[in-house]
């Protein structure tokens, strides 16, 4: 149980059934659970004077975790105060209950802090004094290997866009290889006498609404991936559709999202981790690319960037708060994909 | 710019469909999900509208914000289920759609919280709700069907103005800690000319570049604070810790000012140790503040700037090239020790002439 962060079977079945995760208790009621997970072996040709292949599961690591203390609840999040709070307070809804918990904690137990009574987690380092072991540490069936996953075991993640007529571009992403990644969806010029009416206007921004001619594209990372199949004019209004598909799924978990062209829109999706890291990265990147666009009003190291960053920002802050959520109530966060659309919206005048 | 019809960015929206994560009780007991939930809801929902907030500096709309800003108004907020609906939902003052929308919810069992009247923020009007699902979940709602928050003013219209001088002049004051807040005016004086936003209403932001020509970094607004400082965690004079935010530093010259003033209150405080160490037990408001600015505009990784020659402060003789030590760490000095020299030499002449006095500034009298 310990390395999913829960101290109960009960527990860890809740995590992984709410993740889509097979699993199954050995025994009726409790003790073990079989769970089908993927791993990977490495040929380590330095083990000792035993070459030979190892298996690497990142995920069975063992964590100390202190619960917290009863303190940690006695005051509950109230909802109707915090709609009452006056525009200007900027407290987030945990900062709200928190600064509530302090007041109470001044009471109840002086000199005691929040933090004293939140639940910690730290992982227990394992180390191998003999090298690295020849089996993964937890009980493992194995049933098959393979050198590549199927993409029906992989959670994959489709992106279209869809005008009057139906699909205009469609592609189809692997997650880990858009995790953190710039996603966007632009409208760039149709045709080169597009390209040359933008350039002769002075920017995107400048050219004429009614003349100009543009065509939806998907993007990763600044180059198109999927370009649409037939011109649009700036206005008109398209789905972006978002299909999220579990490993071992026959049917995605569909969001759309209703954008028009000559916006710029930006993808964020988010499964686990800190991604504070990446963003401040992003940053210098998106700073340099404003030194250097020709149009930073539209193009994708700048806008698309913006966008994208923007997205993901918002979902880092929804795991960090809930993190502390979860730290307040002897909780672990079970988290699947994220979604969230940013867009930067037009007029026409 | 032609003729005919024309297009430009008119807002920015976050449309988020899918905030996918749960909570879990370690023990297993999982009866007090609902509550958790509700107030996962209520964070994703005020985040959309804190989102545009700081990175654009406009106000946004969001279901939690138009809560609140519905009893900050005084507009009644009503809870409607089955029991009440047939008394209450005849007495909403909003917009078919959201009507229809509402009435629906309730009639299959949901519980919604909703302003009795439409609300207004800027150029935004419409409504906000939270759908109530009987299984505890909730969708929080604001008109045209997004699940997120809009910003709610045209981007040219927006009310990114400088403050006025007599605002600003406060703020100084007021941020000063136990210094003369004369020496923030001459700071902010020589780093941004007490400008907050350029002439289009976009924060003042200048570039650092490395010998290549490539942004290092961005110093921003009236205290022109390095954008390195995000994140980070800085003291305010009264002892209060405050992590720093880089797009509020952008958009809210009032933080500017805050978050500049206590970092080159810290700069003072060093600079104060500092010179007493070179034997001055009480250095004059000028000596602090140009080596404190020495330190503010270039960091603590420089080799000592100012030395006291004959009793008056004196810049280090250093040519670039020159080698110095700094934690156990052989540095050599670059051409930008010798600008920051200067600079504080600047700074020390704003400060003895008051010269902000006389001088164009970005406040409005």
């Amino acid at each position: 149980m310990n390395w999913l962060q829960v101290d109960s079977p009960t527990a860890a079945m809740n995590v992984l059934q709410w993740q889509g995760i097979p699993a199954q208790f050995v025994k009726g009621g409790g003790g073990s659970l079989l769970v089908d997970r993927v791993w990977v072996e490495a040929f380590v040709d330095g083990h000792g004077s035993n070459p030979r292949w190892v298996p690497m599961d990142p995920a069975f690591k063992q964590y100390q975790i202190t619960p917290a203390s009863s303190l940690a609840t006695a005051v509950a999040f109230d909802q109707n105060a915090f709609l009452n709070l006056p525009l200007t307070d900027p407290r987030t809804p945990y900062e709200f209950l928190a600064s509530n918990l302090q007041s109470f904690l001044n009471t109840a137990a002086p000199g005691t802090a929040v933090a004293d009574v939140v639940r910690g987690s730290s992982i227990v380092p394992t180390v191998f004094s003999k090298g690295l072991p020849g089996r993964i540490e937890n009980r493992a069936r194995h049933r098959s290997e393979a050198s590549q996953l199927t993409d029906g075991q992989r959670y994959l993640v489709g992106v279209s866009t869809v005008d009057a007529q139906g699909v205009s571009a469609q592609t189809t992403f692997r997650l880990p290889e858009i995790y953190s990644q710039r996603v966007t969806v632009s409208f760039p010029p149709a045709s080169s006498a597009d390209q040359a009416l933008i350039q002769s206007s002075g920017g995107y921004y400048n050219a004429p609404a009614d003349q100009l001619h543009v065509v939806a594209s998907i993007n990763l990372s600044g180059g198109s991936v999927a370009t649409g199949s037939r011109p649009a004019s700036i206005g008109d209004g398209h789905y972006v559709v978002v299909d999220l598909f579990f490993p071992g799924a026959t049917q995605p978990t569909t969001l759309y999202h209703t954008v028009f062209a000559g916006g710029y829109y930006g993808l964020g999706l988010d499964v686990q981790g800190d991604l504070s890291e990446e963003i401040s990265a992003r940053k210098q990147a998106y700073l340099q690319a404003l030194n250097t666009s020709t149009d930073p009003t539209y193009d994708d190291a700048t806008t698309g960037d913006f966008m994208s960053t923007t997205a993901l920002v918002y979902l880092n802050n929804i795991q960090a708060e809930r993190l502390n959520i979860s730290a307040l109530s002897s909780t672990s966060q079970a988290m699947d994909v994220s979604e969230a659309l940013t867009m930067k919206n037009i007029v026409i005048e | 710019m032609n003729g005919g019809w024309h297009f430009r960015p008119y807002g920015w929206t976050i449309d988020a469909k899918r905030v996918a994560s749960n909570l879990f009780a370690d023990n297993g007991d999982d009866s007090h999900q609902n509550q958790w939930l509700q107030m996962d809801g209520v964070s994703s929902s005020f985040y959309e509208s804190r989102l545009w907030d700081r990175y654009t500096g406009i106000q946004s709309i969001s279901t939690i914000r138009g809560l609140q800003l519905a009893n900050a108004n005084g507009i009644p907020v009503y809870q409607i289920d089955q029991t009440n609906a047939a008394a209450l939902l005849s007495t909403l003052n909003v917009f078919p759609d959201v009507l229809q929308n509402v009435q629906n919810e309730v009639n299959a069992g949901d519980t919604v919280i909703i302003p009795r009247d439409t609300i207004v923020m800027n150029q935004w009007v419409g409504s906000v709700w939270i759908d109530q699902l009987p299984d505890g979940s909730a969708g929080y709602l604001i008109e045209g069907g997004l699940f997120g928050g809009s910003t709610t003013q045209d981007p040219k219209d927006r009310q990114n103005t400088n403050p006025s001088c007599s605002d600003l002049n406060a703020a100084f004051d007021s941020q000063s800690g136990n210094f003369d807040s004369d020496i923030n005016r001459a700071v902010a004086m020589r780093e941004s000319g007490w400008t907050q936003f350029d002439g289009d209403g976009d924060p003042l932001i200048s570039q650092n570049k490395n010998k290549s020509g490539q942004v290092t970094s961005a110093d921003i607004g009236i205290m022109q604070v390095n954008d390195n400082n995000d994140g980070q965690t800085v003291t305010l004079p009264d002892g209060t810790h405050v992590v720093i935010d880089q797009q509020r530093l952008a958009n809210d010259w009032q933080y500017n000012v805050q978050i500049g003033s206590a970092i080159l209150n810290n700069d003072l405080v060093a600079a104060q140790r500092y010179l007493q160490g070179l034997g001055v037990s009480s250095p004059s408001n000028s000596d602090l503040a140009t080596v404190a600015y020495y330190m503010y505009n270039h960091g603590s990784n420089v080799p000592p700037g100012f030395d006291y020659e004959n009793g008056v402060l004196t810049p280090i003789s250093y040519e670039v090239g020159d080698t110095f030590t700094n934690n156990g760490k052989t540095r050599t000095v670059t051409q930008g020790v010798l600008d920051g020299q200067q600079n504080a030499l600047a700074v020390q002449n704003i400060l003895n002439n008051q010269s902000w006095l006389n001088a164009t500034k970005g406040c409005h009298p």
